[in-house]
């Protein structure tokens, strides 16, 4: 039997250590930046303060799913399977932020309208966001096949992606008891400062989460390769 | 919340929502270490352990 061709593998650029060291450091920076500098709120309290973990989750949710849907239609043109491998890492991350931002919001929730849940047009749409990314990374767990796998989940990557907007505009769209977004005009610059230096700290963070599972998402699927290759006659001992 | 209602502010509920933030990034930082490294050996090991041509 001839040998199998050699699996080409250019491995991802590994990150430097120091990024993920700097990276974390500036998160534990921002967030105890803005608990320990933001003053109370006259009308909420310190319950103020939770808008520093709950926006920046939301806006990473949205950016990851962003990256889901680039690497979604690249795959879906390409058929580049490093675009899938993004895109179901991102997706992953996504997934983690999202659950985050519903649980961070059911917290602000109790207090302030008297109750964990209310099927409001936000609440709910975020729930199907989450729902449809879980759903997203179980599907790609019960296809063997890695190029229907990226066919299937990218057509369900991209239709988490649609729901984003309606995620964003729920709040203008329908009545809803979940506040309209914040803007810079609307926020007093004490609580601006801590929220823009975590969207950067999540933001980062996000990238370098991504990345890291990018990294070790390659590596399985080269290690998959060449075990392939070997079965195929690729050893000679 | 509006009229003073929270008591103490609201920090318990503020607390419990860094705390699991926290505990969650923690996790996903803990998982992605060693995802990466886990699949770094992994692919050391087939290439060294058998693929030559």
């Amino acid at each position: 039997m001839s040998p199998a061709p050699t699996p080409s593998f250019e491995p991802p650029r590994p990150l430097h250590a120091a990024f993920g060291w700097l990276v974390f450091g500036f998160f534990i920076f921002t967030q105890a930046y803005a608990v320990l500098t933001s003053p109370a709120d006259a009308m909420m309290g310190h319950l103020q303060k939770i808008m520093y973990v709950h926006v920046p989750s939301a806006w990473v949710e949205f950016a990851a799913v962003g990256v889901v849907l680039f690497g979604s239609l690249y795959f879906l043109w390409k058929e580049d399977e490093r675009a899938d491998l993004l895109a179901a890492s991102s997706a992953e991350v996504g997934a983690v932020f999202c659950g985050l931002t519903l649980v961070q919001g059911m917290i602000w929730g109790r207090p302030t309208w008297g109750v964990w849940w209310t099927w409001d047009a936000r609440l709910t749409s975020t729930l199907v966001l989450f729902l449809i990314l879980v759903g997203y990374l179980a599907l790609r767990s019960f296809v063997e096949d890695p190029h229907r796998r990226g066919q299937w989940s990218a057509v369900v990557g991209i239709i988490g992606a649609i729901n984003v907007p309606i995620v964003w505009m729920s709040v203008k769209w329908w009545r809803t008891m979940h506040q309209i977004q914040s803007n810079p005009r609307s926020l007093s610059p004490e609580y601006l400062r801590g929220l823009l230096l975590n969207l950067a700290a999540f933001t980062l963070l996000t990238a370098w989460f991504i990345w890291r599972r990018y990294e070790a998402a390659r590596y399985e699927r080269a290690a998959e390769h060449v075990s392939q290759a070997a079965a195929l006659g690729g050893i000679d001992g | 919340m509006a009229n003073g209602m929270i008591e103490n502010g609201g920090i318990a509920y503020v607390v419990a929502a860094y705390v699991i933030t926290w505990v969650v990034l923690g996790a996903l930082l803990a998982h992605a270490v060693g995802s990466a490294r886990r699949a770094r050996a992994e692919y050391d090991q087939a290439v060294k352990g058998g693929y030559r041509t």
